[in-house]
Formats: structure tokens, C-alpha cells, sequence
């Protein structure tokens, strides 16, 4: 067999996701083309106060869906967070950080549920996460009657809102963090090797001796960390809680990730790529308010383009 | 007499081997006609062209005078070949009527199904042939033998020119098998035929008429049952050359007892297994298909539970009943499914070289990557595993390779005992030798190995010694000069053998 | 081996004692809805005013619709998530094409119906030919037909002629529901359990493998149970538009969740193969008896969602555990 260098086998692992960050510029070129202004300092800091809410979510979708399952409560655990946050903090200082801890320990509680369910009760995670997602629903309006009130503290608006290091809020910095954290355990760990296994091969990762329930548990309850981080931030962007919180993060999040050349069976893909998945969406998203397409286009076209990924995906598998 | 069912020329191969060499026989009308030949010899093949699974490579089927070609697995049952498949393909929530008849639904009247119809239908099939079933039940609630009977009307509900039973028997106590006897004498007197696979040579006396016996593949004879003996089909199978090269065997045996298994079974599979493994040998197991080796070997992991029995090791008594553990107290297990079970084909060599030991590989959760990278390294020079470099996917290595990693994995674990499930299975001739050089080396280095092929040949080849396995019980213990392919089948068979061997 | 011997016919009570042991799990959903009523009537006297329970039938005949349309899909072994949005597509489309003039509801009918089947047929193609897993690829087609009914209609809107909404929804002094209810149930019913179709579909869900090696055509039982699904789903989508008697491109988002929670508390496993069309009545009317009886009692009608989210998960969790001994 000749030799395939080390650079050339790096590079079958590099391209894919360039490709994703290639296709991410190129789309704000077009949107810069149709709008010039688009790429200016201050609209690239405003979609950037936005799309680390999306980022720091889809860390949580990305660790699931490697694991070869999809979140559907991601929605309902922001909402509840920035409900509660809201509600709880009511523009008090010093309620903010406990209020934090306390949606912590929701959103690890939640983590731990869906989790149980999805090893132990075998239920396929789409259908506990859907459940879970219902439940926390109720859970929220019952909470707020119906009727969100509450109002961010200054801190967590200045967090969302003022301007540090240049282009990047409070925020972006928390996403940053985070996100080399998510790359770092994914490629360094051996939970990150583990994630891989399992959603690759659970049988292979059985007999391997990893412990399966507890990575596949712990990566359930980051996820749920993660959401109620994005929507506590999120009252900091918002001022107050809303029921329309984080309405589309459900297939937004799912689109990012699978755009980002993570594979919705597991096993393959990678947080770099969904950042790139989760650009792309974003200037989509705005590309489409330029050419005057409403909510439902892009919806439309969200929805074709998961389909288009999903059957190259599929249409590979098939072929070996 | 015209035949009923005339095999002409058929020829199959897979990657890597010729399952059938152009093979040729008839069936009559109104015989029970036996398909016998060691793991491997290509009736299983046969079995599933006959049925639609496969399709023939080349050479013909006629049935009844007329050539057939099955393009899916329904054809053959509307031409009038019905197989009655040895894992249960009943679906249990369907009453037994519902599962006899299912997709023949339009035999007994056009437009909607009526299940009184289905009921009566089921009652006069039943009857026919001396079947005690109850229509209306709940398959899922019936026993596996009562399932099979199931099984067996749904294949004779098409009225088949040809019933095909493969292992029929397996599951049945000694009365239901003379239940199973009459029932088949039955089908034959409507001058149907039966084609009939049983590894219980008495069954295969007091069933068939005549039987065909194959080897590697190839076609050795087919000879009336009432003019042979139990040796003579048993010199038939045997007699197969031994293809690899072997590397020298222990020369004596050690006494240095690593693993002790005492009275390991389980409820059903196998029973009552005591064995001790020595340092420094390879023990085989010698067992045709499906004899319960497969369970005991997943219950040694501790992938499968076990209800009774106990395990030393080292003197020290083990208690696991999940792998975890088991890998954990230095038991490894290769299994025989590596891309389903051992390998994670999408990662890379490295990664799965390292999978199963990555506790030993890191601080605080953080993997150290030099040492994964150098070990792994070493693994691949060590094994010679052809790979461009250690982030090759794994899928993309040939067999041989894919299984060196896969034992590698497990070695790079530093077992005390190495269980290995069909080692070398699809890999070629000179991966073969290398991993068989491998196992000695590693008995050599003081691990424990116990393999179990259904390759006979690999047993005699590479083993020490060789436990004969039949039904879920170990019947004979051959060593040295006795490990033979006689013996081994006649232990694997259970048939007593004509001279005694210590 | 069983050791009944057959004299010909069985006796009637042996087949009934059978079919009782095999219904056993239709039978546990109708003893919890009697306990559900018994609570029901125990928590509220207004519970069994007249206009209590025709409401409480009527407002659920579109969930039950939807449910048998959600069962299709689990006894083939996956679960449909789209069926909201073919609900939603379905209400837009009606209430645009549905005007005073009784001629024009033929063609909304035929047009609505003809919806359904070709949001079937598409998620039928995607699990056939894209090789997708059902709950996979209906998680993508539902974004898709979502942003439809946004397109066809943007904000909550338009008007269905009151003549019809009345009819269908309370029409014949509330007959007409009813009978809609049992004639689709009758249907359905016929469908899984005397075609050689549904037969099929039980088959594929419970055993695809087997299934093709009796001869079922496992292709193409998937793409026509898609399309018979997605009938059933604009059925429920017409009625839900005759009770809701307006337009509303969100209309159907919660049928999605609801149809999984009433098919499976119904008995249905979502490893498929296994269905109940009675079953769906208890299941739904269970589920409508907790709104009610949250209504009737002044509680939050938000614990609603809490129930369904639970109910779901504790149905599951009981399917776990049995199909474990």
C-alpha cells in the first residue's frame, strides 16, 4: 500500500469542516453584495450578540446528537431558565448570581431526566426529550401564569450588551470559553472519545468497558446546563422574560449542527464545524430578511436544507 | 421417479471464499432427503439460494421439471419452496392464525380478511398434518417449540412442493421431536419432500431417506440413508487438508492453572461447563454451529449473564456478570462480529487501539496523547498491521487488518486471559498466519488464550487442546496426538467414538 | 408444545378467555379510563352535565383522528412528527378554499385529502429511497410544511362557513361527530386489522426482515402506510378546521406531541408491530378527561402540558418494563 502522508489524512479531516467555514464567508459576501453595510463593524457586532445565544445551545445539540440522539427540549429548558430568571432576579442585583446557581440545579436536574430515560427506560430520545420539552413547558406557564413579568439586573444587560474587546459583548466572551472547553473535552478526554464511541458503535463501546449511562447521562445534563445558560443570558438581550424566547432554536440548533457536518447518526463531526453551522444559519437567516423572505421561507429553506443533508448523509451509508 | 427439485451446478461465492463449488443433487417426491457437512461446508448457502435469499452465482435450480430464478425472498414461496428458518421469525403479537396465513390471506377469499376463515383454515392445516395448536393464541405467548410449530404451518399454508427444515430440532425436547417425526412423515406421504438439516446424526437416521453431504463447498456424494453407517458419513465430512501453515504447538503441558471455570451455565444454552486453562496453552472449543459455545464464551466476558457457576482466576474467585467488570479483572474477549461488536469503523486506528484501555492513558479525564500515539504505534509494528497511519479509519482497512486491530485492542488492555470468538473469520490466508503466530506468542508470554472456530481445521491446526462442545455440554477432551477431525466431530456429535483416547 | 386438541370449531368462551389474554393491554387503558371517570365524577358534578360531555366528545374528535393516523406510523416501527404540519397545511388550504358556496367544499375535500397523500407520499420517498429512519425524516419534512402553512397563511385569519362547522361539529343534535368518530374508528380499524395492508404494516413494524421473506413488498407497505397516515392527518385537519372555524398556520403544532402520548398510552409499542384502534378511544378520551376535569375545576389549564409530558413518559416507562420480563 503507498503511503498516504500524515498531512493528507489530516486534511480528509480538515476539509469537510473548511468547507462549512468556506460556504459560511461566502454567504456573508452575497448578503454583502445584496446589502452593502452588512459586513460593517457595528451589524457584525450585533449579529454577533445573537448568534452566541444559538452557539452556546448548540454545544449541548452538537454532545447529543454525537451521541447518535437530537434534543427536542432544548427550547422548552431556555424558555423555562429566561422565565425564571427574569421573574426571579426582577431587576435585584444581588439576586442574579444565586438565581443562576438555582437554574443550575434545574437544568441539571432535567439533564438527569432525560438522560434515565433515554438509557435506562431505552426511549429513544427524540420522544423523551419531545416529553420532557412538553412537561417543562407547562412547567413554565404555570410559573409565570401565562404572563412572563420580571426584568433583568444591570449586570446581566450590561453583560448582553456592553461592548468589551472590540466587536464582542459579555456573552460572546462566555460563548468563546465555552466553546474551547466543548473542543477541548471532545478531542482531549476521554469523555470526548467516549461521545465518539458510543454514537459510532454502542455494542464496540460496550465491550470496550466504557460506562456507557454515565457518559450518556452527562452529556444530557450538559446539554440542559447549557440551555439554561443561553437563556439566562438571554434576559440579558431580551430585558424580560418571553414566551417567544428561543421559539425556532429547536430545528435551528438541529440545522446548525447537521450543516456542520456533524452526522445525524453520531459518531462523526464536531463542535468546530457546528460554529460554522451556526454562522451559516444566522447569515442565512439574514440573507433571507434582505431578499424580503418571510418567517416562512425560511423556514421552507431551512427545512430543505436538513433534508438535502440529511439525504447525502443517508445516500452515503447506503452505498458501502 | 421425476425428481422434485434438481440442484444443478450451483455455484456461490463470497469475498474471500467459495461458500459453494458447482454442486449437484436431486430430491425426490416423497423422501426426506438430509443435508449434512461440518461448519463451513456450504449448506447453509445452499439453503438460502433454494429460498430466495441469495441468488446462484451460476448453475440451475428445477423445480419440477421447470428451471426457477427467485429475484426476492417471496418468490420462492410462491413457486412452492417453503423454508422453515432456524431463528424464530414469527411476529409475536399476531395470533397464530394471523402468522400462518399472513400475506396468504387471499387464499381463503378476496376482499376483506375473516378471521373465523383464518381460524377454520388454521384448524383443517393443523389437523392434516397432526399439529396440536390453538389458533387464537397470542404467538409471542406460546413456548418456543409450540412458535416452531407455528413456523412450520405457516410454511406448509403455501402448499409447497418443497418444505425446508434447518435445525428444526434445536429447540425441541425428545418428545416433541417424535412429534416433529410424525408430523413430517405426514408431509412426505402427501409425496411432498422434506429437506431436512440436522446436526443429531440419530435424527438424521430416523428422518431421512437420503443424504447429501458436502464439504469446503464442494459436493462429496449423496447416498441412500439405509445403506450407511454413522462412520462412513462422518469419514465423508472429514478428510479436508489442512490449508495454513501452523506455528509449532506447546511441548508439554504446564500445570500452571490461570483460569479454573467450574459448573458455568446458564438457563439455557449451556450447562454445567468445568474446564481449567493453563498458562501457556491454546484451548479450543471443537462444536458445530449453534451448540451453545457462542453463549458460554459472551458468559465468560461477562456480555451474558450466567445463573450458576463460578470462575477463579489465578486462584482468586471472580464474580462479574457485565464486561466492565470482567475487563477490569484482566479477562479480554475478541468477538466474532469485529465490525459490529469490537470495532468502531468510523474512528481511527489509533482510537480503536486504545478504546479499551483508556483509563490507563490518562490524568484527570485528559488523555495522554504521545504515550496513546506511541503505544498505538507499537501495537501496529508489533501485529503488522498494514495501515497508512494511525488516523486511518478503520473501516477502511482490509479484514485482516480490521481484525489485528480489533485484537490489539484487547491486548493493548494486558489481559491475563484473551477469549477469542472466531479469530479468524473473512480474513485472508496470510492474516490468518500472522494472527495465529500472535496467539502463540502470546501463550509463550504467560497469557491464557481460549479460541473457539468453527473452522475444524484451525482447531486441529492451532490448539493444544481441543474441548468438544455438543448441546450446551462439554462431551470429550482431546489432547495432543487425539486432535483429530474424527474426533472432534464425533464429540461434536456426540456420537461414541470406536476407540478411547485420554 | 400446546396439547389442546382441535375436534373441529373451539368453543366460543375458550376464544373469548383467549382474546381477553391477548387485549389485556386495551383492556388496562379502558379499566384507567374508568378510573379516570370515576375521578372525574368524584372531583366535579358538572362533569356529567349533558353539554359537559358533548363538548368533551366533540372538541376530541380531531385528536382521535390524528391518532389513528400517528398509529399507522408506529406500528410500522417508526413515529411520524410531521403530522402537525399536515394538520396546519390542511387548515390554511380549507380555509381558503372553503366558501359560502356548498360547491367549492368538494373541491377543499378532495384538495385537503390530496394534501395528506402527498405529504405522505414525500416522507414515504424520504424512508424508502433516502434510506431514513421515519422519526428522522419526518423531523425534517415537519419544518418544512410548517413554513407552508406560514406561506399560504401568515397570521391567524379567515373563516370557515358556519353552515359546515356547524354541521360537522355539532350537527344532528351533536349526532354528527359521533358518527364521524365511529365511522373513521370503523375504518381504522378494518384497516390494521382485516386488510392484507394493514397486515402488512403490522408485519414490517414487528419483523421487517421476516416479513420480506414471507413476500411482503416491505417497500412499498412503507410508502403507502406514509400516504394512508397523511389521509388520516388531513381528515383530522378538516375537522379540527370545522371545530376551530378559523385559520391558524399553528394550528396543528400539538397534535404532533399529543398523537404520540394518546397512540402510545393506547398500547402501541414504538418498536411497532403491535396496534390498537379501541385502544385510541380510552387513550384520547383519558387524555380529554384531564383537560376537562382541570377546566371544571378552576385549575391552570397549563397543567395540561405537564400531564401529557409525564403521561407520555410513565406509558413509555410501562412499556419498558413489561417488554422486559
Amino acid at each position: 500500500m503507498e503511503k498516504i502522508s500524515f498531512k493528507s489524512l489530516r486534511m480528509q479531516k480538515i476539509l469537510p469542516v473548511a468547507l462549512v467555514y468556506a460556504v459560511m464567508v461566502l454567504l456573508a459576501l452575497v448578503a454583502n453584495f445584496l446589502n452593502p453595510g452588512f459586513l460593517s463593524g457595528d451589524n457584525i457586532y450585533s449579529i454577533f450578540k445573537q448568534i452566541a445565544f444559538l452557539g452556546i445551545a448548540c454545544i449541548g445539540q452538537t454532545l447529543i446528537i454525537l451521541t447518535g440522539g437530537i434534543d427536542l427540549s432544548l427550547r422548552y429548558v431556555i424558555l423555562l431558565s429566561n422565565v425564571l430568571a427574569a421573574q426571579m432576579i426582577n431587576g435585584n442585583e444581588s439576586a442574579t448570581w444565586p438565581t443562576f446557581a438555582f437554574i443550575m440545579g434545574v437544568c441539571v436536574a432535567v439533564g438527569l431526566v432525560n438522560g434515565a430515560g433515554v438509557y435506562f427506560l431505552k426511549i429513544p430520545a427524540m420522544i423523551m426529550t419531545l416529553a420532557t420539552g412538553t412537561a417543562l413547558y407547562g412547567v413554565t406557564l404555570l410559573y409565570c401564569k401565562g404572563a412572563p413579568g420580571g426584568h433583568a439586573s444591570v449586570t446581566l444587560s450590561s453583560i448582553a450588551n456592553k461592548q468589551i474587546l472590540g466587536s464582542m459583548n459579555g456573552v460572546a466572551v462566555v460563548w468563546i470559553v465555552l466553546a474551547a472547553l466543548t473542543i477541548l473535552v471532545l478531542r482531549k478526554t476521554t469523555l470526548g472519545r467516549s461521545i465518539y464511541a458510543i454514537g459510532t458503535n454502542k455494542t464496540s463501546a460496550v465491550y470496550s468497558g466504557i460506562h456507557v449511562p454515565f457518559i450518556l447521562i452527562s452529556v444530557y445534563v450538559i446539554a440542559a446546563v447549557m440551555a439554561g445558560v443561553t437563556g439566562f443570558f438571554f434576559l440579558g438581550y431580551t430585558e424580560s422574560g418571553y414566551l417567544s424566547t428561543a421559539a425556532s432554536y429547536n430545528m435551528d440548533s438541529i440545522a446548525a449542527v447537521v450543516v456542520g457536518g456533524t452526522s445525524i447518526m453520531g459518531g462523526s463531526g464536531g463542535y468546530v464545524g457546528t460554529i460554522a453551522g451556526v454562522g451559516i444559519i444566522m447569515v442565512l437567516s439574514s440573507l433571507m430578511s434582505i431578499l424580503n423572505m418571510n418567517e416562512a421561507g425560511k423556514q421552507i429553506v431551512q427545512g430543505l436544507l436538513i433534508i438535502v443533508m440529511l439525504v447525502l448523509v443517508y445516500g452515503r451509508k447506503s452505498k458501502r | 421417479m421425476q425428481p422434485s427439485l434438481i440442484v444443478k451446478d450451483l455455484d456461490k461465492r463470497f469475498v474471500g471464499v467459495h461458500a459453494v463449488d458447482h454442486v449437484s443433487f436431486s430430491c425426490y417426491p416423497g423422501t426426506v432427503h438430509v443435508l449434512q457437512g461440518e461448519n463451513g461446508a456450504g449448506k447453509s448457502t445452499i439453503l438460502k439460494m433454494l429460498s430466495g435469499m441469495y441468488r446462484p452465482d451460476s448453475g440451475e435450480i428445477i423445480l419440477k421439471g421447470e428451471p426457477v430464478k427467485f429475484r426476492r425472498p417471496g418468490d420462492a414461496r410462491r413457486k412452492g419452496i417453503a423454508m422453515v428458518y432456524q431463528e424464530m421469525s414469527v411476529l409475536p403479537e399476531l395470533t397464530v392464525a394471523q402468522n400462518i396465513w399472513l400475506h396468504e390471506e387471499k387464499r381463503l377469499g378476496r376482499g376483506l380478511i375473516r378471521e373465523r376463515a383464518l381460524m377454520k383454515a388454521t384448524t383443517d392445516l393443523a389437523e392434516r398434518y397432526g399439529i396440536a395448536i390453538d389458533p387464537y393464541e397470542r404467538t409471542g405467548n406460546l413456548a418456543i417449540a409450540s412458535q416452531q410449530m407455528v413456523e412450520i404451518l405457516k410454511a406448509l399454508a403455501v402448499d409447497p412442493e418443497i418444505l425446508i427444515l434447518d435445525e428444526p430440532t434445536s429447540a425441541l425436547t425428545v418428545s416433541e421431536v417424535e412429534k416433529l417425526h410424525a408430523i413430517v412423515k405426514t408431509i412426505v406421504s402427501e409425496n411432498k419432500t422434506v429437506l431436512f438439516i440436522s446436526h443429531r446424526m440419530e435424527e438424521v437416521f430416523a428422518f431421512g431417506d437420503t443424504i447429501t453431504v458436502m464439504k469446503d463447498g464442494r459436493l462429496v456424494d449423496t447416498v441412500c440413508l439405509r445403506d450407511t453407517t454413522e462412520d462412513q458419513i462422518i469419514q465423508m465430512m472429514v478428510g479436508r487438508e489442512l490449508k495454513s501453515v501452523f506455528p509449532p504447538k506447546q511441548q508439554e503441558a504446564k500445570n500452571d492453572c490461570v483460569l479454573k471455570v467450574e459448573n458455568f451455565g446458564d438457563a439455557r444454552h449451556f450447562h454445567k461447563v468445568s474446564f481449567e486453562l493453563q498458562k501457556g496453552e491454546i484451548l479450543g472449543i471443537g462444536a458445530l454451529d449453534g451448540q451453545g459455545q457462542l453463549q458460554l464464551m459472551r458468559a465468560l466476558a461477562g456480555i451474558q449473564k450466567h445463573e450458576t457457576g463460578a470462575i477463579w482466576l489465578n486462584g482468586t474467585k471472580l464474580n462479574y456478570q457485565n464486561c466492565r467488570r470482567a475487563l477490569r479483572t484482566g479477562i479480554g474477549y475478541v468477538p466474532e462480529d469485529r465490525k459490529v461488536q469490537a470495532l468502531c469503523l468510523g474512528m481511527s486506528v489509533g482510537e480503536n487501539l486504545s478504546m479499551a484501555s483508556l483509563r490507563r492513558r490518562q490524568t484527570a479525564g485528559f488523555i495522554h496523547r504521545k504515550e496513546e500515539k506511541q503505544q498505538a504505534q507499537r501495537m501496529v509494528d508489533r501485529m503488522n498491521i498494514r495501515t497508512p497511519s494511525l488516523l486511518q479509519a478503520v473501516g477502511n482497512l482490509s479484514g485482516g487488518n480490521q481484525q489485528k486491530v480489533s485484537i490489539g485492542k484487547s491486548l493493548e488492555d494486558a489481559p491475563k486471559v484473551l477469549l477469542l470468538n472466531e479469530p479468524t473469520r473473512g480474513i485472508d490466508v496470510e492474516a490468518k498466519q500472522e494472527i495465529y503466530k500472535l496467539m502463540r506468542e502470546l501463550v509463550a508470554r504467560g497469557v491464557a488464550v481460549l479460541c473457539y472456530t468453527s473452522d475444524m481445521m484451525e482447531t486441529i491446526g492451532l490448539c493444544d487442546r481441543v474441548l468438544t462442545m455438543y448441546e450446551g455440554r462439554i462431551t470429550n477432551e482431546l489432547r495432543g496426538a487425539a486432535i483429530t477431525e474424527e474426533n472432534i466431530m464425533r464429540g461434536a456429535m456426540n456420537i461414541a467414538s470406536a476407540k478411547t483416547e485420554g | 408444545m400446546n396439547n389442546k386438541k382441535l375436534p373441529g370449531i373451539l368453543s366460543d368462551r375458550h376464544n373469548r378467555q383467549l382474546l381477553v389474554r391477548r387485549k389485556n393491554d386495551v383492556l388496562l387503558v379502558y379499566a384507567f379510563l374508568i378510573v379516570m371517570i370515576a375521578a372525574a365524577l368524584f372531583l366535579s358534578p358538572n362533569f356529567v352535565k349533558p353539554r359537559n360531555l358533548r363538548n368533551l366528545l366533540c372538541s376530541n374528535v380531531g385528536l382521535l383522528l390524528a391518532t389513528f393516523s400517528q398509529l399507522i406510523i408506529i406500528s410500522l416501527g417508526g413515529v411520524d412528527l410531521s403530522i402537525g404540519s399536515t394538520i396546519s397545511v390542511v387548515n390554511v388550504t380549507a380555509v381558503l378554499l372553503l366558501k359560502e358556496n356548498p360547491a367549492s367544499w368538494l373541491l377543499a375535500f378532495v384538495v385537503c385529502l390530496a394534501i395528506g397523500a402527498g405529504i405522505g407520499f414525500f416522507n414515504g420517498l424520504l424512508v424508502v429511497r433516502g434510506h431514513m429512519q421515519p422519526i428522522i425524516a419526518t423531523l425534517a419534512t415537519q419544518t418544512v410544511f410548517a413554513g407552508v402553512a406560514l406561506l399560504i397563511l401568515s397570521m391567524p385569519g379567515g373563516t370557515i362557513p358556519s353552515v359546515l362547522s356547524k354541521f360537522v361539529t355539532k350537527g344532528w343534535n351533536y349526532t354528527v361527530p359521533i358518527l364521524i368518530a365511529v365511522l373513521f374508528t370503523a375504518l381504522s380499524w378494518i384497516l390494521m386489522n382485516r386488510s392484507s395492508f394493514g397486515r402488512s404494516v403490522l408485519a414490517t413494524g414487528g419483523n421487517e426482515q421476516s416479513a420480506e421473506c414471507t413476500g411482503i413488498n416491505v417497500e412499498r407497505v412503507k410508502v403507502l402506510a406514509f400516504v394512508a397516515a397523511g389521509v388520516l392527518a388531513a381528515v383530522a385537519g378538516l375537522y379540527i378546521t370545522c371545530f376551530t372555524t378559523s385559520g391558524n398556520p399553528l394550528v396543528g403544532e400539538q397534535y404532533t406531541q399529543r398523537s404520540i402520548t394518546t397512540a402510545v398510552v393506547a398500547g402501541a409499542s414504538l418498536a411497532g408491530g403491535k396496534c390498537s384502534v379501541i385502544g385510541c378511544i380510552a387513550a384520547v378520551l383519558i387524555m380529554g378527561i384531564i383537560n376537562n376535569i382541570l377546566n371544571l375545576m378552576g385549575i391552570s389549564a397549563y397543567y395540561q402540558y405537564v400531564a401529557q409530558g409525564v403521561i407520555l413518559i410513565g406509558a413509555l416507562a410501562l412499556s419498558a418494563v413489561r417488554s422486559e420480563k
